[in-house]
């Protein structure tokens, strides 16, 4: 407690000077003018009389004696009519001056003075009261200490006043400073405070100003005529002083409250809270608190209970809140001590909120803080185990000197250093760093009494007041992330400290986040809330600006930045894992926290400066914000380019760790990527396409939308002229609406449309298209604007040629292309899933399909039928039971299987159909980068061509597009490497039932054999696909027909059944049903048999399989390929319906005539007739 | 009770459009508009309880991604970017997430955009949705 003894110490020093100068000018005026001695022997009386009081408290014993003599001479003057000789008015001089000698001793020391130097003037002063008095009588100054009543003056009421009771409102006690100076000392003192052990040591305190509070009644019933009105009782509000004292009165009741609830209403915690209270209410009586006597007494009336105990405890803390938290008093220290030189002097206010002391106790306070950091650096020197406690006494100290002197930001940063659970030798430094900068604060404000104070700007004074609280929201999110929550309390704290300072200006945003903070509950919500306070700060950085007062301080930009770089790692690893397919709800929630990592990951790239990862960080997570926006789940594409994302950070962030560079290649493909993909997902050419082929000015440059490339593409597809328009549509609302109707439905259809600022003007350029040329667009323009000032014709473009498209589009665009059509290394996985999916699908069809045929089998027949083949008859009726029977058993378990089984067969094709669909790609996916890869290849190759395709907007499986792009590209390599390369190529995509067509010319050379093609030929049968050639007329040129199987595709198929099985036939390729039995055999053809369909000729009949009920067969479908026709007889038509096919693999991959297998509705499996291989074979 | 939203975009055939899209939804309704963010900025005080704003990026005196900074501090509103140059996964639209865009959109036709209620509604108004009952 030596701070809290030195800040005593000080304020007896300068309470006693101003007490010694009060009474030294009473005795100059004296001096200069008897006849104010009523006045001035009041004034010097008071004074003496308080000065001996802070002796006392101060146990300064040698010289409250001397002061007590001299009070009582004077008192003979005010009292006893002794006249105020010279004599005395010398002796009262040097006995004050005796006392000042004594006073800056003692303050010095802080020790009494030794007795001999006074001894003299002591027995001088006795012995001139003893004549003054009239008598003998010697004064003994010990009298109202002393236990023997022998030495006590006699008569008593000769100096003492008669006991009578203090009228209510008391007057103010005359002992205003040695009052306060005492109860402060006593809750100092190693007795320990209020109502710790019983003693009433407010009630002592009290009870001596009652004393003397008796002295001065008397006085004013003695001397009325020179004594001044008493003054009221000051009210808490009024007295920061009593405010004080009250205060603390009021925490110690508290926490003896809350000491004594666990045992209540246990009678000594009964006891404990009563002698608690009473002392409270004693105190607030002599305060004349009513409000808060009212509610003391009612607890005292039963107090017995648990619910009076935890009301009081509420009405205290309302009572608190209402009248002892809200603003503190503006009474200068002076007024605290010294109630009769109130005045009306203000201390200032500092902008951060807090109570500033006057210069004389701030000089006092700054030396205490100045030993104590000089202690901190001590100890955070020599750290060792005792430390932690040194410092935690060292900081509770500056707090109960903080607090005492209503400084609430350093009660605020010491409360928050003595709450952090263990002390590090780290938070030493910061709470040495931190007082420093309060020290700064707080010494600035020691500016002269008559100069205002200077508020710091808003922006400075809010990083002040936020940025000691960093510590706290680290240490808060340390405990969360070690599985050691912090207490709700503690975190609801926090919240509204920072909160209130957000909301003091007015950042409500930021205030929201604080609050966040503080309702957290666990690490995920916490680091959420962290970093959306830390983004809400960098507003404040970015708006208001930033400026801070401590030195190694940073702004919250930069703090953002090292917080997430600090756990990028782990930000990463949580994406992956929130990436990861298995950990995907499927319910839609999808991946919550994705944008919060995201955003860190941003920050930590902004931190190690790698920009366009920081870009392509908040790409992707515009892209996902979209999809989360429409409630649906992101698709395959943007998720396996934010796992490849994924990868690719950890790589980067991994090399900047090193000290490497990191490559960032891949990072800057993916930014194109991003920015391309709403385009590529919809199966347009991108927007930069658009934006060369149109060439169209900058303005227009990456603001196309999606629909907008679109309408521009279908534009160019019809050779549409295109024009940007001038508008200024501001002023005139007729004339802009018929504009804008012109160009949404007037010949013209509206791209898009940009601002352009032009002086104080904005003004809008339109990019139109339509069929109309420009004088007719211009003199459409004149009819809605006849001045000319509003529309304005700004250029006609020129698109290029589409191959000069493709060629300067190069290689960028394959990359665009290759995102569609390629299959990146993360695909691979995904797609061999799916296609293990089909394969598992088609698979558990068939064993579907055998269970049901086993299920519906009737087993007895069977039996009863072999017994009868093996001549056995008459079979004991027993044994046909109990084989019956068991039988039936087998046939329930296998009903029960085959269900099961369709339920499972059910959700595959489910599962199926899906797979088909994320695999599904227009065509256009695979002939747009094979026209560049045509543009470059020929320029590299010298002789430029170009080619030109139809079918782009066929839907095609993914792996037969990358299939059919490898044919294809290597086609191109090797016209283009004839003797006479091709300037023109030309594809045609169709689909033919089950197989995909591929038609390639050029005019280039002709070529032998298809050998010439032998690389081309081997994939295609690798893809059980076919290549043929034939040379076009006048060796102008070769054609190459490619067909390949569909590798998954959804069929509209006719479902025949041919003995017990089912065949899918593609309605495209049926010509007709019929029901006949004009069957011939045609003995030309070998016997083959025909069907003879009248006028429609006849038609060979091919069986599907060798089955006794074709040979009877009246129901036949006639298919159709190639100009080939067949009728297939069959038993049934089971229906048409869309199936799903597959492709078939090992051992079925042989069966001729077919295509695949697909999965009926009913969980079926069919056979998919090839009926081109069919008809092939005819 | 309507949810208040404030339209910010300096084209006032844009704002009309806007205007008409918000009258179709009986769930909002237009408190205030302005042409430019310096002025949308001095209207904040006076409309302290928008639900929402609507927010142009190209515009002149102060753009919509300086308000967005000032904004995002001094109202409880969200704001949702609606810009002609704010196409998914483009450079602007990152710029308004790390800026702190509530909800971003992109107008369909550039910065006047006639069909905005025609392509774009359907999106707007869930985003629009989205914002204020979070």
């Amino acid at each position: 407690m030596s701070d809290e003894m030195d800040e005593i110490w000080a304020l007896y020093a300068d309470d006693g000077a101003q007490a010694l100068d009060a009474a030294e000018e009473a005795l100059d005026a004296l001096n200069d003018d008897p006849d104010s001695a009523a006045d001035n022997i009041a004034r010097l009386f008071r004074a003496i009389h308080t000065f001996k009081g802070n002796a006392r408290v101060l146990g300064l014993q040698n010289v409250e004696t001397l002061a007590h003599i001299g009070e009582d001479l004077i008192g003979l003057v005010r009292d006893e009519g002794v006249s105020l000789t010279q004599e005395l008015l010398d002796t009262l001089v040097l006995t004050n001056d005796t006392l000042r000698g004594m006073l800056e001793e003692t303050a010095d020391t802080h020790q009494d003075v030794a007795p001999e130097p006074s001894a003299e003037l002591l027995d001088q002063l006795r012995d001139l009261h003893a004549r003054l008095s009239g008598g003998s009588e010697t004064v003994d100054t010990d009298a109202e200490d002393s236990a023997d009543p022998q030495e006590k003056p006699e008569p008593e009421t000769a100096t003492t006043p008669d006991p009578a009771p203090v009228a209510t409102p008391a007057v103010l006690p005359a002992g205003g400073l040695s009052m306060d100076l005492g109860n402060l000392f006593d809750e100092l003192g190693d007795s320990g405070g209020f109502g710790d052990n019983g003693d009433d040591i407010f009630d002592d305190a009290f009870e001596e100003a009652d004393a003397e509070e008796g002295e001065a009644v008397a006085e004013v019933d003695t001397l009325a005529e020179v004594i001044e009105e008493p003054a009221p009782l000051p009210s808490l509000s009024e007295d920061s002083g009593y405010r004080e004292v009250f205060s603390g009165m009021l925490e110690e009741t508290l926490a003896a409250l809350d000491k004594a609830e666990p045992d209540y209403p246990d009678a000594d915690a009964v006891k404990s809270a009563c002698v608690s209270v009473d002392g409270l209410r004693f105190a607030a009586d002599r305060l004349n608190l009513s409000g808060w006597v009212a509610v003391l007494d009612a607890f005292m009336a039963t107090p017995d209970t648990i619910d009076a105990l935890q009301k009081i405890v509420h009405d205290l803390e309302t009572l608190r809140h209402q009248q002892l938290d809200g603003p503190p008093p503006q009474n200068t220290p002076e007024d605290v001590t010294s109630s009769d030189q109130a005045s009306g002097d203000t201390d200032t206010h500092d902008t951060t909120g807090d109570f500033s002391p006057d210069d004389g106790y701030r000089q006092i306070f700054l030396d205490m803080v100045d030993t104590a950091r000089q202690s901190i650096d001590t100890i955070t020197g020599t750290w060792d185990e005792t430390s932690a406690r040194a410092l935690r006494k060292e900081a509770d100290n500056l707090l109960f000197a903080a607090d005492r002197m209503g400084l609430t930001n350093w009660a605020e940063t010491l409360g928050a250093f003595l709450n952090l659970g263990a002390i590090s030798p780290d938070d030493a430094i910061r709470l040495n760093a931190d007082l420093g900068r309060l020290r700064h604060d707080l010494s600035a404000q020691a500016t002269p009494q008559d100069e205002e104070p200077q508020p710091t700007t808003a922006d400075n004074s809010f990083f002040s007041r936020i940025e000691p609280l960093y510590s706290q929201i680290a240490e808060i999110g340390q405990l969360f992330a070690v599985g050691n929550p912090p207490s709700p309390e503690d975190r609801a704290e926090l919240g509204d400290k920072l909160a209130t300072i957000a909301e003091a200006f007015g950042y409500v945003r930021l205030e929201d986040s604080a609050r966040a903070l503080g309702l957290a509950t666990n690490n995920d919500a916490y680091r959420q809330a962290e970093l959306d306070f830390y983004e809400q700060l960098v507003h404040v950085e970015m708006t208001a600006g930033y400026e801070s007062d401590i030195s190694d301080a940073i702004p919250p930009s930069k703090l953002l930045a090292v917080w997430s770089a600090d756990q990028i790692f782990e930000t990463i690893g949580e994406l992956r894992k929130g990436l990861d397919p298995s950990n995907q709800d499927s319910d839609g929630g999808w991946f919550p926290m994705f944008e919060t990592l995201m955003r860190r990951v941003h920050y930590a790239c902004v931190h190690f400066d790698v920009e366009t990862a920081s870009q392509l960080t908040m790409a992707l997570l515009d892209l996902f914000a979209r999809v989360r926006a429409d409630n649906e789940k992101p698709d395959i594409i943007l998720l396996q380019m934010a796992r490849g994302y994924a990868d690719t950070m950890e790589l980067v962030f991994d090399a900047l760790e090193q000290g490497e560079t990191p490559d960032i290649s891949r990072i800057e493909t993916m930014f194109a990527e991003a920015a391309d993909i709403c385009f590529v997902a919809t199966g347009v050419v991108t927007a930069r396409s658009v934006e060369q082929r149109l060439q169209l000015p900058t303005e227009f440059h990456r603001v196309l939308s999606p629909e907008s490339v679109k309408a521009a593409h279908d534009g160019l597809g019809e050779n549409q002229n295109f024009f940007i328009i001038r508008a200024d549509l501001n002023d005139d609302d007729k004339m802009a609406e018929g504009f804008l109707e012109f160009i949404t439905s007037g010949g013209l259809k509206m791209i898009t449309n940009v601002t352009v600022f032009l002086d104080d003007g904005t003004l809008f350029d339109f990019l139109v298209s339509g069929h109309i040329e420009e004088e007719a667009v211009v003199e459409r323009l004149a009819m809605i604007d006849p001045s000319g000032d509003r529309l304005s014709m700004i250029t006609a473009l020129e698109p290029l040629a589409d191959d000069d498209d493709a060629a300067a589009q190069g290689t960028s665009d394959d990359s665009v292309n290759d995102l569609a059509v390629a299959t990146p290394p993360e695909d691979s996985t995904s797609l061999a899933m799916l296609e293990a999916v089909g394969a598992i699908s088609a698979s558990q069809a068939m064993v579907e399909h055998e269970l049901s045929k086993l299920a519906s089998e009737d087993l007895m027949a069977d039996i009863n039928n072999n017994l009868r083949a093996a001549g056995i008859s008459n079979l004991d009726p027993r044994v046909r039971n109990v084989l019956r029977d068991s039988i039936d058993r087998h046939t329930a378990r296998l009903m029960a299987v085959h269900e099961i089984e369709s339920q499972l067969g059910a959700q595959l094709s489910a599962l199926q159909q899906e797979s088909v669909e994320k695999r599904s790609r227009p065509a256009s996916a695979l002939l747009r980068p094979l026209r560049a890869y045509v543009a470059a290849q020929s320029q590299k190759s010298g002789t430029p061509a170009k080619l030109s395709y139809v079918g782009g907007d066929l839907t095609l499986d993914q792996l037969l597009i990358e299939d059919l792009r490898t044919m294809l590209k290597a086609m191109v390599r090797n016209r283009l490497s004839a003797s006479k390369a091709p300037t023109e190529f030309h594809v045609s995509v169709e689909i033919e039932a089950d197989h995909v067509r591929v038609v390639f010319s050029d005019n280039g050379a002709s070529i032998a054999d298809v050998s010439d093609l032998a690389e081309v030929q081997e994939m295609a049968r690798a893809c059980k696909g076919d290549l043929r050639h034939a040379n076009l007329p006048g060796s102008s040129g070769v054609r190459l027909l490619l067909k390949v199987p569909q590798h998954m595709i959804v069929l509209d198929g006719m479902v025949v059944r041919v003995g017990d099985i089912c065949y899918v036939l593609p309605v495209d390729a049926i010509q007709r049903i019929l029901q006949t039995d004009r069957v011939v055999p045609i003995s030309a053809a070998r016997d083959q048999r025909m069907l003879n369909m009248d006028e429609d000729g006849m038609v060979p009949i091919r069986v599907l399989q060798d089955h006794p009920s074709n040979a009877g067969s009246k129901l036949f479908v006639v298919v159709s390929s190639n100009d080939t026709r067949l009728a297939i007889p069959v038993d049934e038509l089971v229906g048409q319906q869309l199936v799903l096919l597959r492709p078939l693999e090992g051992m079925l991959s042989t069966v001729r005539n077919m295509s695949g297998v697909a999965i009926l509705s009913g969980g079926e499996v069919g056979m998919v007739v090839a009926v081109s291989q069919m008809a092939n074979a005819a | 009770m309507p949810y208040k939203v404030m339209v910010v975009d300096d084209a006032a055939m844009m704002r009309l459009y806007i205007s008409s899209f918000l009258r179709s939804l009986p769930d909002f309704d237009m408190a205030v508009q302005a042409n430019n963010g310096k002025e949308a900025l001095e209207k904040l005080a006076d409309h302290p309880d928008l639900d929402l704003i609507l927010l142009d990026i190209e515009m002149p005196v102060m753009d919509g991604l300086e308000f967005l900074r000032h904004a995002k501090l001094k109202t409880r509103a969200k704001i949702c970017m609606l810009s002609s140059v704010t196409v998914s996964g483009s450079p602007i639209a990152a710029k308004a997430r790390e800026l702190g865009a509530d909800g971003v959109v992109s107008k369909p036709s550039g910065t006047v955009s006639h069909d905005l209620e025609e392509k774009t509604g359907d999106e707007l108004t869930r985003v629009m949705r989205a914002l204020v009952s979070a």
